[in-house]
Parts: C-alpha cells; structure tokens; sequence
C-alpha cells in the first residue's frame, strides 16, 4: 500500500505545509462578512491544490513536479502556541455534544474525536520548526523573541470591493501599492462584484498558517468572476511566490549546513565543540536555540523539504540533528526530531522497523521530560498508532492506545475506547479484549460525568458479552448500563438490562442486594407499574406445571386428584357405560362440536380448573411476590358446530377473541381468575396453586401467569409449548398431545357435578376396628343427577352399608335384641360384582345432601388408600356429556392391636365336639383392650368356655399381653335346624361372653360384615367395639364318627380270648344320604399301606388350614399322619375284629347310628383299635353342583386304646 | 605453595555454586551472637521466596470458554469489586492464549497477558483443551508451574468418572456438550490447599 494514499499519509500531506499569516483590515473582514465569510473562509476552498504541477528542484540538480500542494491560512492572532486548556475544553465540548446525537452515530466514526485533537495538536507541528515554543501566547512575541524568522515572505493583496468602490481608484491604490514593494509582491484582488461598492484596500502579508474551514454558506455577493479571480489569486500565490520561495530557501540552507556541517573535518569539529558544552548546567527544559542558529537552520531545512515533499533530503537532515540535540540533552527537540524522522520513514514507506523505533523512541523520550511532554507523546502516539493503523498492526495499535492514556480521565477514555476498536479490526478479531477495553473505557467515561458516551461503551460491549457464562461479568454490564439508563430516564431500556441480573444466585447477599434495591428504585422512579416477561425473580419452573380440570371425571379433593388414573380407570371399569364411555360421549360431542375443538380437553363451566406452578426464589434475600394470577384467553366460538370448518376459524380468530385478561381481570364475565400472594424466603421453593374458572361456554386458553414483584414491577411468563411438560390427569391422550393443546380447553355448558365428603372419617384405627363413616353426596345444580352407582376398593376395608345403618347407635345396634327380624338381611341388597347401585329413584339436586353409611373394617394393619367412586347420570339430557363420575380417596392408617391364633383339636372322647385353645396378644403399642366376646358363625357350631368359671385372670389387656383361653366347640347341627338351615338363624350358644361382669352379648348378624368367618372376637378398647374374624374350620368329609366302650377291662384269660364289646357311632353331618362302610383289618401292614395311600389320596378326614384364615395355628390331628408302627407279619395280630368283617349301612343326612362291634384279645395289653377304615359315599352325589365336595372317600379310623388287664 | 581460596562469610553466601542445601544448613546450624546478622539476612531471602501471592484468581475454563471452576486463592482480603474485574481480565486474556495455543506446544504458557500490576499465567491441557487460567501479581514462576501441575493431576483424578460417564454420554447423545461445572467441594479444598503451598 503506498503510504501517501493511506489515511495517516494524507493527513501528512494534508496537515504538515506552509502556513499563510493573514493581517487585514477591519474594513476587508466588513466586506467579506457580507458574504457571511471571514476573508480566511473566503480563500481557503482555493488553497488545496490536488494537481497543481509545479515543477521544483531542492537540493538536489534534479527538478521534479509537485503535484500535491497546500496552504494553510491562519490570521495573526491565532498564530501562536495552542492553548492546551482550549483544546481540552474543546474535546470535551465535542464529546459532550457528540453524546447528544445519536449515540451510536459516534460508534460508527471513532475518528472524529481523533482527527479533532490530533488538529489541535498538530498545530503545534510547524511551529515546531523552530522547535522552541515556550511560554508565548502571541504571534508577535513569537517572531520577536527571534525564534522565528522575521524576514518572511511577504505580499500584498488590495482587495476591492466592486460594490463600494469604483474600479479607477482600486487600480490606482494598486499601481501606488507596486511603486512602494514591488511589482511582484502586489495583487488586486476583487470581490463582491456583483453589486456596487466603495473602494476598500488592504495589506496581505504571507506567513505560514491556514485553516482548514469549507466555506460552505452560499457567496451570494461574489460572482463567478469573483471566484475564479480568487481561485487564480491563490494559485498564484502558491505557484509563483510560496514555492519558489521555499526552493530558494532549501537551497541557501542546503549550502549552510553542507558548509557547516558535512564533511569529516567539520564532524569532528562538531563532536569537540558539543563535547565542550557538557559541563555546562542543565537546562531543564533543553537549550534553547534561536532561529538563526544551525540546528535551527537544519530543522527549517529539514520541515521545508517535508513540505515539497523532498523526504530524502529531509530525512538526513533530520538524522543529523538528532544527534546533535541527543548530545545536547535537548530532549524536547530530539524528540521531535525522532518523531519527525518517523513519519518520514513512514511516508518513504521505508524500513519499518526504524520508523517504529524512532516512534517509540519519541514517545519514551516525550514521557521522559515529565507534563510538558505529556502532550507531545499523546500526539507522538496518535502518529505512531496511525502509523501501525496503516499497515494492519492493530494489536500493536491498541497497545500503544493504551501506553497513550494517562491520568487525564477523559482522554484515557477516548483512547482506550480508540485501543478497544484496534482490538476489533485485528486479525483474528480479539473481541474478548475489545469488550475489556470498552468495559475499562466506559467506567472512565462514567468519572467524567459522560453517561451517554459509557453507556455507549458499554452497549458495543455488551455484543461480546451478551449470552456469556462469565456470570460476573455478565452482571457487571448489564447492572451499570441499567443503572446509567436509569439515570438518564430511559427506564425501559434501563429496566430491560436490569432485569438480567436479577437472578444472580451466584453473587454475595451484599450485591444481590444492591441489584436489587437499585432494580427497585429504578423502577419506581417511573412511577407507574412495568410489565416485563421473562422477570427472572422468581424463577419459575414451567416444567413443574400441573394442570387439574374435570372433565366426565371429578374428584372429591386434592387427595383424589394425585392418584393415577390407571387406579381410578380399573376402579371404573365396570361401572361406566359399556360402551367404551369416552368413545359415547366423545360421539356425542363430535356431533355437537367443529371438528378442531374435538382435541381440546374439556371443562364445564363453572368449574374450575387448578394450576399448580413452582416458585423458587434464587437469591438470598428475601423477596415478596403478590398478586399470582393466570393469564387467559377466553372466546366464544362454538356457536356454530357444522360451518365450514376454514371460516368458523377464522370468524373464531377474528371476532371472538375479545376476552383477554391482558392488562385488567377484564371480561369478569367469562372467566373468574384466582389470585395468589407468596412471600418467598432465602433460596425457598413453594408450590403456588391458582385456579381460573370458566363462566361462559366457548374456548379457554391458558396463556401464561402474571405476578408482581416487590409490589412494584408486574412480571409475566407465557407458558411455552415446548417447555411445558405438563402433567395432566388425563388418560391415554396427553402423549401425543402438546402442551400448548393441552392448555386449550373447551368449556361446555354447566353441568351438575356431585361433590363428596367423608363424615366421621378416623385418621388412625386399630386392626380390627369398624367404624361406620358416612359418604355425603351432594349436588349444588337445579339439574338432578340419577342412577347413581358406587364401588369401593379395597373391598376387604370399605364396605357400603344400608341406607338404615345411619340412623342406628353403633355399637350398640350389635347388641343382641329379642327379636331377630331387623338384622337379617334381604338377598336384593348384596352387592354384586362389587357395585353398588343407589335405590332406583335416588336423585340429588338443589344442594340437598344425601348420606350413605359406608363400614370401614381395618383388616390388616399399614397405611391403606380407599378409593371410591360414583357414578351418575344427568337428569338433562341434552347435556353433551351424560354422566360423570365421582372420585373420592382418603387414606388411614392402621395399627396393630389384637393377635389372635386358635389351635382347635377335636375332643377324642366326645362326638362333634372340639377344644379350641386361644391365644390373644395385644400388640399395639400403648393402647389396652378387653376381650368382650367369641362368636361363632353360623347355626352349626356352639361355644362355650370349657370350663365354666367366670374367674378370667384379667379383664384388660395392657400392651403386649398375651392370655389364653379354652373353649369346647361343639356342632350342633340337627335334623330340626334343617328347615330353618337358610335363615341363617344363629344359636344361642354360638356366642362366648368372656368380659366378666358383662351380660351384653353383640349380635353377630346385626353387623354389616359378610359371613365368610366363622369365628369372631370382639373386644374393647375404651368402649368401642372391634371385632377380629376368623375362619377355622372346615370339615371335607361328611361324616363323624367315635368309638365308645371300655377303656380298661380286666380279664383273667381262662379262656384263650376274650371278647370285648364295643360300638361305633356314626353321624353324617352332610345334607345327602350316605351310604358307609367299615372295614375292620386284622393285617396290620394292611393297616398302615391303607393309611399312606389314604392319605396320598388327600381324602382324610380332619382339619385343614385354610389360607384364607388369618393368624391361625391349627395343629389337626389328622389320622393319616400318624404312623402306624408296622407289626410284623410273623407275630400273631394281638386282637382280631370278630363280630363281621364288615358292615354296611345308610345314613339319613344329619342322622346318627350306632353299630355294635366286638374284638376279641388274647392276652392282656393295650391295643390300638384304630386298624379300621371308613368308606363313605355319597349316595346321590352332587345334583347341587358342588365342585369342591367329594363325593366318596376313605377314612382311617381314630386311634382308640383299650387296656386289657390280668384279672387276678 | 598452593593455598585453596579463602572465603568471608559474605562471600560464601554470594557464591553461585551456593544452593539452596547449603542456605538451609546454614540456617539449621547453632548460630552464635558473631553472625546472627548473617542468619537473619537468610531468614528475610526465605520469606522473600515463600510470600504469597496477595491477588490469585484461578479458573479453569472448558474448551466453549465456559468457566468450570473459579476461585479466590489470594491472600488480600476479598474485594467485591475485584470479582468482575478479574473476570474480566482472565477473559480478556483468552485472546491471546488462543493465539499462543496454536504457535507453541507448552502447556504452561507463563505471563502471557498482564494488566497493569496483575499478570495472567495459563497452562493448557493437552488432550481435552480445558485451560487452567491463574491471574497473579508475584512472580514465582516455577510455584505457578508447580501449582499448575499439581491442580492438573488433580482435575484428572477428580474427573476421571466424569469424564468416563461423559464419554458414554457422548456415545449416547450426540448433543453433549462436555466440561460441566466443578462443584465438588473435595476439589476446592484441595484448590486452595495446593495454592497456599505453591504461590
């Protein structure tokens, strides 16, 4: 790149030529100011000469053509040593006026503030020839005091207004003018032509200055005469007296210094002579040279050939008088003579290296001499980096930016924002450091007081900052340019960067604080109350959004609503519509609805739907959120179900969307909105629940949700489609739904809905417990709701009761009453398939409630959920959904109390009669009970207390007692009970009292349970009744049978055997006629392979655990079980069966028999009689169709021991 | 005849052979009134080399330029305002560091950026490009080196099952952007312990 064409080459071209001194007479600056121009202005737009072709020759024989040329024009006055103080006041003028533009205006033409200064202090520059500008504030001063030359080049121009004056007398004051300087130093210049005008005449001397002012008002006095004659004038001037009096000039001195200065003889002169002037004090400021002397000589040589571009010529001269001023310790000169012979090096585009030392050396050197220098290196360094500017150092550029900026707050602004810009222009772009160095010179923009000018800063660094994870620095940008804006009054740009940094977790308390107060004075310094979205305080986490509405499915509470649907749909099964319920009603609906509505899910009017949002609050301080609303969309555009589809859209988009709750809970009549204030603590997390409830049938959006912080500032958040994860109690659809579907709901008109309460519902109850609790039912609607049905699970703890059972006293109502007729129970009322259904003409409307008893039976102990459902119909038809149900859920937990286990064993010497030991242990944890009573079910079984003592060892059972009691168990049934068998008629000694001191028996039937138990236990604890059942006994065979006769007999074997009698007992305890078979065997290994198989075959007569029954210990004293010891077949069997091999009979059903038998001994001992077996049939098996009855089988006979004693 | 040098107690400190061995055995050896000078002018050399860094602000930044984990290891007293402005410091210095990276194959690159009194040193890792970034106003090279090495082997340690799990993830999801924030607090007391030791 040629560096002449480059921005800094031309500025040097520009900025470094022959200044011209105008002096003119009040009267000529008159005349010009008709125009609106100072003369100055006038004649500037003449004195850039872009080709002016003059040919020139320096030092050198060899003439070349100047192309380029320019002159500056200054008046007098202003000729003098820059006032620095102006020239600060000035930068500070522009910046400060510069920040009232548009502030990004300046962004965009960094090199304005620039170029202004660097004209400040380039003025400096060609005084500078005479390097030596100390304390002068006047031009005269400074050509008196002999740093300039005096003998400057001098013409003399009359201008002459045409207006004023006539032509004769201007041509006359001109040709006077020649006669007194010269022919050629004399110029009549014309102006203002165009009208008439007086003579007015004038001395132009020329010097050295100019400025560079446009003159851009319109000449509304000069002619295009005028114009061209002045144009011709400064060409003139230029052209035929400046150039070739500067060539004169180069020459002439040229001669002096190669006279002086050139040449071994004189070098060596020079050294010996500077060496001698070492011992001379110091001059703190350098010495001083006078125009006349040969350093100065070679500065003016130096600068003059610079100016005709002559930069070889300039750049050795320069280099010579570097050293000498470097010897002289002249550091204000030598540096700028290094400067000097930088830029040279730059304009020749010449080893860059050299241009850079010389720039840096210039620039430490300025440094050096302490604040006067100061200047001088900022301009120094303005060159230097305008130098590295143009050939693409820009990193190297910024570098010296920053070296430039100094104390001086302003200025170190300006340039770190200048070193910011080096940064970005760069390759690669180092926009890291571009932010720093923006950041850095916004704070100092800041100290002086130019807001606008940081926050401009700090904007541009924003674009590097914005979206960083360096969370300091984030907050720090967007805190200060908040707070600036806030100061200057733009709030919402203010609140807008503020905003950012309010979730600032990571911060100390100190600064959340101070970001927060400053938030909140910002904020209310507007006065009136923002809306934001996306306030960041609190944080709300969409994804935890829940959404509860009802649809054909209600809930009865909160409770119900958290359970799964799978639970309440299994529950449901059976109840609902055969027909698939969502296929019937949504059936129904597409009939009634467009075609786009069908996916929305639906609410009733009047019902409302629940929101639950979490809040969190990031910070730790305390913040206080009021006012929690949703944000919905309401419209009405269901009206017309079979329109085409494309236009009731659109008609539905257009028109319909009148209800917004935008800014006021507006349109109260088509939605009511809950409101919601939270007080959040450090880093605390609350679940915010809110509800809007539809009033009018139509489309129902939910937007999003609103809050206000602090008070103050209204935030608001739109729930997204793609963030929303929500959780609707909703079946099978939602997965492949969106959220934002899912938001949308179609509200149908107003339906009666049931609500459901529990009355008298326990928290706790003990195993064992029964309790009745009322399910109350009610319905608010005018519409009644019919054919009602209910279904509880767990049926084994929830069972539906009697529409009688709410009147009666419990527990007294189990209290055993003479008559028997109330507590039986008609067939009609059972529950079939575990559904209940209401009375036919049950209906609820109008608020009225209605109750129904519900048992609640603790079974088991833990934590047990009961769930219950009702099902109902609406009286309305017309209604688009025909039923609804009804969810009702609680739980209750249950403790362990009583533990009961039963060892039954039958009475060996007695018919049907068994002896049950039972043991009870408390195993609650605190509580005590008494033992009230056992009952056992059915009429078939007696009980009653083995021994007949009332003295029990203690009534109450404390906490881990354990007492055992004794009780015979003795079947009574009989052919007398057998019509009276499906009454079910208890009797009247299936109960055991075993409470001491208490008469009071319970009813076992009276109490609202099924019969599967046979044996129940009640007990007390502080006066309430439990009850514990269980199921014991169960017989496979039906018949009972016992050996009666001697158990010791005495013989005195004079005969070989002796015969004893004995008889067996038969009964059959079935409802069939069976037909029996005995078979007494002599064979005792016939005996035992008949016992094995028997009971292989599973066919034994006893006692079986049964599953079903809880904590039951039976030991059953099965016969098969028993080992016969086998006898061998070599010894003579002890006794034989003698009376007959075998006997056959029938027995009537419930009919006992007795039938002889006899054995014969042989000598004394004790014999086991149980060698027989019984065979039984059923003779007309099973017309009932009873599976699990066997209709024949084989039992081993009862161990029954004699003893044979030796009579004496 | 031949005499070996003779040295002044002044000297035999000054000598260049003299190694750090010898100044501690100088130190430990009973020191009489005579030269207690001496000794104390070893002890003043002793805490010159051992004084800690006043300002230390070390990051380790993942290969996106997300800061993983930062902390004040200086002893000065916590500035408020400092946070931000070492922040920014270290994030200006990113800059160079991703000149540097690709021109030099050290890992420890010391001193690469300074602003006005603070200096930024960076080690780099080698394999997963994460940059261990120490912003320090002492000029105890080889302890930043140490310090640098040791948080090094440390960050592999406690990563290493994250890094294992991370891999998976990549494997699994495409999408994963590895180098999460260090939260472990094991990890931090080490941090600081390391930095009380080296700088």
């Amino acid at each position: 790149m040629d560096p002449a064409n480059s921005t800094l080459g031309r500025m040097l071209l520009d900025e470094i030529t022959p200044v011209v001194m105008v002096l003119r007479t009040p009267l000529v600056e008159e005349s010009s100011q008709k125009n609106q121009l100072s003369f100055i202005q006038m004649l500037s737009p003449f004195c850039n000469f872009n080709n002016i072709d003059v040919p020139v020759r320096t030092a050198s024989d060899q003439p070349y053509r100047l192309k380029k040329f320019k002159l500056r024009l200054f008046y007098a006055s202003d000729i003098r040593q820059p006032n620095i103080e102006a020239a600060k006041e000035r930068l500070n003028q522009v910046i400060t006026d510069a920040g009232e533009k548009d502030l990004s205006n300046l962004c965009s033409e960094p090199l304005q503030i620039e170029s202004l200064l660097a004209v400040s202090s380039r003025d400096e520059d060609p005084i500078n020839k005479f390097v030596d500008l100390f304390n002068i504030n006047q031009l005269p001063s400074l050509l008196n005091d002999g740093s300039m030359d005096p003998k400057m080049l001098k013409h003399f121009v009359l201008v002459h207004d045409g207006v004023e004056v006539p032509l004769e007398r201007a041509t006359k004051t001109l040709a006077e003018m020649r006669s007194t300087f010269g022919a050629n130093c004399c110029h009549l210049l014309c102006i203002n032509s165009s009208k008439d005008g007086s003579e007015e005449h004038e001395n132009l001397w020329s010097a050295y200055k100019t400025d560079i002012s446009h003159g851009q008002q319109l000449r509304c006095f000069l002619s295009s005469d005028d114009l061209d004659e002045l144009k011709k004038f400064v060409q003139d001037l230029s052209s035929k007296h400046i150039i070739p009096h500067m060539e004169q000039k180069i020459r002439l001195l040229n001669q002096q210094v190669s006279a002086t200065r050139k040449g071994f003889r004189n070098q060596i002169k020079n050294l010996w002579w500077r060496k001698g002037k070492e011992d001379a004090p110091e001059n703190p400021a350098g010495p001083t040279y006078t125009f006349s002397s040969i350093e100065s000589q070679i500065r003016v040589l130096g600068d003059y050939a610079f100016m005709l571009h002559d930069y070889e010529l300039a750049l050795s001269n320069y280099r010579l008088l570097s050293t000498d001023y470097k010897l002289d310790k002249a550091w204000k000169h030598y540096a700028g003579v290094q400067e000097m012979m930088g830029l040279t090096y730059f304009i020749l585009d010449q080893s860059r290296k050299d241009g850079e030392y010389c720039m840096e050396n210039a620039f430490t050197t300025y440094l050096k001499i302490g604040s006067s220098g100061q200047r001088n290196a900022t301009r120094c360094g303005l060159w230097w980096v305008e130098m590295l500017k143009a050939r693409d150092q820009y990193k190297e550029a910024a570098s010296v930016y920053f070296r430039i900026s100094g104390e001086e707050l302003l200025h170190s602004a300006v340039m770190l924002e200048q070193a910011s810009y080096c940064y970005l222009f760069s390759t690669p772009p180092m926009l890291r450091k571009y932010g720093f160095h923006l950041v850095l010179s916004g704070d100092l923009y800041k100290k002086c007081d130019q807001i606008k000018h940081a926050i401009r800063t700090y904007k541009g660094a924003l674009s590097v900052f914005k979206g960083t994870t360096w969370r300091h620095i984030r907050d720090h940008v967007h805190f200060h340019i908040g707070k600036w804006y806030g100061f200057l009054g733009i709030f919402d740009v203010a609140i807008k960067n503020m905003l950012e940094v309010l979730a600032c977790g990571h911060q100390s308390k100190t600064t959340q604080e101070l970001f927060l107060k400053d938030f909140l004075q910002i904020i209310q310094q507007t006065g009136k109350t923002y809306e934001v979205p996306k306030l960041q305080l609190p944080v709300i986490n969409i994804p935890s959004v829940k959404v509860v509405y009802e649809d054909h499915r209600t809930y009865a509470s909160q409770a119900a609503i958290h359970v799964k649907e799978s639970l309440w749909r299994s529950l449901e099964e059976d109840m609902i519509p055969t027909m698939s319920s969502k296929s019937n009603w949504l059936e129904l609906q597409s009939k009634m609805l467009p075609k786009k509505f069908k996916e929305s899910n639906i609410c009733v009017a009047g019902e409302a739907i629940g929101i639950t949002i979490e809040f969190k609050n990031p910070l730790q301080i305390p913040i206080s959120i009021s006012g929690v609303t949703l944000i919905c969309e309401h419209s009405s555009a269901v009206s017309e179900p079979n329109a085409n589809n494309s236009i009731g859209e659109q008609n539905g988009d257009t028109s319909n969307k009148s209800a917004t709750s935008g800014n006021f809970a507006s349109d109260a009549s088509s939605f009511t909105l809950s409101e919601a204030d939270v007080a959040l603590g450090e880093g605390e997390t609350v679940l915010v629940q809110l509800t809007v409830t539809p009033r009018a049938e139509g489309t129902l959006k939910i937007v999003g949700i609103r809050w206000k912080l602090s008070g103050s500032l209204g935030g608001f958040c739109t729930f997204d489609s793609d963030l929303v994860r929500k959780k609707v109690m909703k079946g099978n659809r939602k997965s492949k739904r969106s959220t934002f579907d899912n938001l949308k709901f179609l509200v149908i008109k107003s339906l009666p809905k049931l609500e459901g309460f529990i009355h008298h519902l326990p928290e706790t109850v003990y195993v064992g417990d029964l309790r009745c609790i009322s399910l109350e039912l009610k319905n608010p609607s005018k519409i009644p709701v019919k054919k009602l049905k209910m279904k509880v699970n767990p049926p084994m703890f929830l069972q539906i009761g009697h529409k009688e059972d709410l009147e009666v006293q419990f527990p007294a109502c189990l209290e055993r009453k003479s008559s028997r007729q109330s507590s039986l129970r008609s067939k009609t009322d059972k529950v079939s398939d575990g559904i209940f259904p209401f009375p036919e003409d049950t209906s609820i409307a109008d608020g009225t409630p209605i109750s129904w008893p519900l048992w609640l039976r603790a079974a088991a102990p833990g934590k047990i959920s009961l769930y219950l459902s009702v099902y109902y119909e609406m009286g309305d038809i017309s209604s688009v959904m025909t039923y609804r149900t009804l969810r009702v859920h609680f739980n209750i937990e249950v403790l362990p109390s009583l533990d009961v286990s039963f060892q039954i064993s039958p009475r060996p010497s007695r018919l049907r009669e068994f002896l049950v030991r039972m043991d009870v242990v408390n195993r609650s944890s605190s509580k005590g009970f008494q033992v009230h009573q056992l009952s056992s079910v059915g009429n078939e079984w007696e009980i009653s207390l083995l021994e007949p003592t009332k003295v029990l060892p203690s009534d109450f059972l404390l906490a881990g007692q354990a007492i055992s009691r004794f009780l015979k168990l003795k079947n009574c049934r009989s052919v007398t009970d057998q019509d009276s068998a499906s009454s079910l008629c208890p009797s009247k000694k299936a109960d055991v009292n075993l409470l001491s001191g208490s008469e009071m028996l319970f009813d076992l039937y009276s109490s609202p349970l099924s019969m599967r138990t046979r044996l129940t236990l009640y007990w007390y604890p502080d006066h309430k009744v439990r009850r514990m059942n269980t199921q014991i006994v169960r017989t496979s065979s039906p018949i009972w049978w016992i050996i009666d006769g001697p158990r010791t007999v005495k013989h005195d074997f004079k005969e070989p055997f002796y015969a004893i009698t004995l008889k067996m007992i038969v009964h059959n305890s079935s409802d069939d006629v069976v037909s029996i078979r005995c078979n007494p065997s002599d064979s005792a290994v016939n005996i035992s392979s008949s016992g094995t198989t028997s009971a292989a075959s599973g066919n034994e007569v006893g006692w079986h655990d049964l599953s079903l029954s809880n904590d039951i210990k039976i030991t059953p004293d099965t016969p098969g079980t028993r080992v016969v010891k086998p006898m061998s077949s070599d010894t003579v069997p002890p006794f034989i069966w003698s009376a007959s091999s075998s006997t056959h009979y029938t027995l009537e059903p419930l009919s006992s028999r007795e039938t002889p038998m006899e054995i014969c001994v042989f000598s004394p001992g004790t014999f086991d009689l149980s060698n027989y077996s019984l065979h039984w049939s059923l003779s007309s098996p099973s017309d009932r169709g009873d599976e699990s009855r066997t209709s024949s089988g084989t039992c081993q006979g009862h161990p029954f021991y004699i003893t044979v004693l030796q009579q004496d | 005849m031949i005499t070996g040098p003779t040295f002044t107690t002044a000297e035999f400190l000054l000598r260049p052979s003299f190694t750090a061995l010898c100044l501690l055995c100088e130190l430990l050896r009973p020191v009489s009134s005579a030269n207690s000078s001496r000794s104390l002018l070893v002890i003043e050399l002793n805490l010159g080399i051992r004084k800690m860094a006043s300002t230390a602000c070390f990051m380790i930044v993942s290969r996106n330029d997300i800061p993983i984990y930062e902390a004040e290891v200086g002893t000065a007293p916590k500035k408020e305002e400092a946070a931000h402005q070492h922040q920014f410091i270290l994030h200006a210095a990113l800059d160079i560091v991703q000149d540097l990276a690709w021109t030099t194959s050290a890992m420890f690159l010391k001193s690469i950026d300074r602003f006005n009194d603070l200096v930024v040193s960076v080690y780099v890792t080698a394999g997963i490009h994460t940059r261990l970034m120490l912003l320090h106003d002492s000029r105890n090279d080889d302890g930043i080196k140490s310090f640098f090495q040791e948080v090094h082997e440390l960050y592999i340690k406690i990563s290493f099952t994250d890094l294992l799990l991370q891999n998976l993830q990549i494997l699994l999801n495409p999408l994963y952007l590895p180098g999460s924030r260090i939260t472990s607090s094991h990890f931090d007391t080490k941090v600081r312990a390391l930095a009380r030791k080296y700088l």
